[in-house]
């Protein structure tokens, strides 16, 4: 009994003990499955670079940052309303007038579409409590099908956004449909998530 | 000679101990306690937590405690060891001590089958694989998930943005890691290193421009941060372990900081001397031998729930070089090559029902219906036995002449 006290004693202290290692060699791998290749949106992108892919949210599928100090927001998402309503709602974050028509813009091949190129420029407020300044530029991409609109768009320090114009315009050219599965995105647990693009 | 005879009697005596009734009695009465114990802690930390600390092989001792983590009973040993020692005693004293002969003959088979019974729960404790197969109705997956076990997955991507082989950091040194840890992990052939902090089991994700960050929560990386949730006991499945990652170079200057939640599905990426590589803190992946292709999932609800009260799918299993239609439902698994699919969750919710299938590898699998088989025969063999000599000594004194 004595003994048995004496063992039970030690027990308790010890029952709370978890070694953690400190160091693993990582050398464990996996064969491919279909899980690899799934993608948010069913789209398989190849970004450039210095492109950083960091955590989606709930209007953002894909999600870039980039430039000095990730100042360069590169997101895809999908949205409401017509080509034109959601363009000039960029442009008017930047307190530029609507414009009237499609024609107003210029236009890219998006996923075998025509897609409206949207360019802004000057004192960006994107409302909502979201950071803006001045001195930013936009570039954006609209494309609109039957069941929905997608936007692509690239916003942070306009001279940095006019450098990487190029790469985000193959960016949005590159863009492929792919076959499999639209995963059900777990949003972010952001109770007022009140980001509009 | 006189020197064996001390150790003769030690041995003895720890074989009586071993095999005898008092150790068996001592045995359940642990059993009771531990299954009580559980029981009642499972309302506080969940199933697979309780199932975790009472019945694990690694759990030697265990201390039971309320939902304040006061201790509400002395420390008890782990339920896996009591078992192996019950084992041990029912070997020793129902098999090896038992007397033998056909009289016995049908006792013996039954506690030969109850150790056969009690050696497969520990083959089972020890070798049994589980995961989880999600199929929405029209799709295929070739994958499961093994939910209580996050891992990173750290992986190249080619020129054209496809996804390369990942390496896995697994669930074995990152569940024990408590916030405060800091875990180094070296990849072969990769002149970086990771090092992981901030690991929470249950965590959720924040943006920094929505939510107010507080003292106890994670660093803001990317315009997010994590703060540690209450752990979910109804639905463990809905626990999102998170954490962050410091990407290091040989210098051990910091490349890039990353934050991983379980509940992203997509990775996030960092580049490193012209390589993109991707990241992602997921549940276990665990490829399968076969491809399960959804048909149709058919369910119902509980009246005026949203909780499953009967599903069935039926799918089409397609290997290498052949496919095959099966029927998925209540006791109607399916089985290939030692692994058995069968159907545990279904959901109308989205555009299409989907199922879910748990997925079991189990070497000792069918051993309890074969120990039951066994049990069966042996006391079904004792009673028939008892009966005929029962009936054969009633005849014998009906024989015998009154005198």
């Amino acid at each position: 009994m004595r003994h048995f006290v004496l063992l039970a004693a030690c027990a308790v202290p010890l029952s709370g003990c978890h070694e953690s290692k400190p160091v693993v060699e990582v050398t464990e791998t996996r064969r491919l499955t279909l899980y690899d290749q799934e993608r948010l949106g069913n789209i398989v992108d190849q970004p450039p670079l210095d492109w950083r892919l960091i955590p989606p949210t709930r209007f953002r599928n894909i999600n870039f940052v980039s430039g000095p100090d990730d100042s360069v927001e590169i997101f895809l998402g999908n949205s409401s309303g017509t080509a034109l309503e959601n363009a000039n709602r960029w442009l008017r974050q930047f307190g530029l007038n609507p414009a009237e028509s499609d024609q107003d813009f210029g236009t890219i091949e998006v996923l075998g579409r025509e897609a409206l190129l949207v360019e802004a420029e000057g004192t960006y407020n994107p409302g909502m409590g979201a950071q803006g300044g001045e001195g930013y530029g936009l570039v954006g991409a609209i494309r609109a099908s039957a069941s929905q609109l997608m936007t692509i768009k690239m916003v942070g320090p306009a001279e940095v956004v006019a450098a990487k114009k190029s790469d985000f315009i193959d960016y949005c050219q590159s863009l492929k449909q792919t076959e499999g599965a639209i995963i059900q995105q777990e949003t972010p647990q952001t109770p007022n998530n009140p980001e509009i693009e | 000679m006189n020197k064996e005879r001390p150790l003769t009697t030690i041995s003895k005596r720890v074989f009586r101990v071993l095999s005898g009734f008092e150790l068996a009695l001592i045995c359940l009465i642990l059993l009771f306690l531990l299954t009580f114990f559980s029981t009642v802690e499972q309302q506080w930390i969940g199933l697979h937590s309780t199932i975790k600390k009472y019945f694990d092989l690694d759990s030697f001792f265990v201390v039971p405690r309320n939902e304040h983590d006061k201790i509400i009973c002395f420390p008890l040993p782990g339920a896996y060891w009591v078992m192996a020692v019950l084992t041990l005693n029912m070997i020793l004293g129902g098999i090896v001590r038992m007397k033998k002969g056909w009289k016995n003959a049908g006792v013996l088979v039954s506690h030969f089958a109850i150790v056969f019974m009690m050696i497969a729960g520990g083959v089972s404790s020890l070798s049994k694989v589980e995961g989880m197969m999600l199929v929405t109705e029209g799709e295929r997956s070739d994958y499961a998930q093994k939910y209580h076990r996050p891992s990173i997955e750290v992986f190249k991507y080619n020129e054209q943005g496809e996804r390369q082989a990942p390496l896995i950091i697994k669930s074995e040194d990152l569940n024990h890691l408590r916030p405060t840890d800091v875990l180094r992990a070296n990849f072969a052939n990769e002149d970086f290193h990771f090092e992981i902090t901030g690991f929470f089991k249950a965590t959720n994700l924040f943006k920094a421009s929505n939510e107010q960050k507080g003292k106890e929560d994670g660093p803001v990386v990317d315009g997010f941060f994590l703060r540690e949730a209450v752990w979910n006991v109804d639905n463990e499945l809905a626990n999102m372990a998170g954490c962050y990652v410091s990407v290091r170079d040989q210098e051990n200057q910091e490349i890039e900081k990353l934050i991983l939640w379980m509940g992203n599905s997509s990775p996030v990426s960092f580049s490193h001397q012209g390589q993109r590589f991707g990241v992602v803190l997921t549940a276990e992946i665990w490829p399968m031998p076969f491809e399960v292709e959804l048909n149709e999932s058919v369910g119902e609800y509980y009246p005026g729930t949203r909780k499953a009260s009967t599903f069935q799918s039926s799918i089409t299993k397609v290997t290498s070089n052949e496919r095959t239609d099966y029927e998925i439902y209540m006791n109607h698994p399916m089985r290939h090559g030692g692994y058995t699919l069968f159907q545990s969750q279904w959901s109308d919710a989205g555009e299409r029902p989907y199922s879910g299938f748990a997925i079991v590898t189990n070497p000792s699998d069918q051993w309890p219906k074969y120990s039951l088989y066994i049990a069966t025969v042996g006391l079904l063999g004792h009673f028939v036995f008892m009966l005929i000599r029962f009936a054969g000594g009633s005849a014998r004194s009906k024989e015998k002449p009154k005198s």
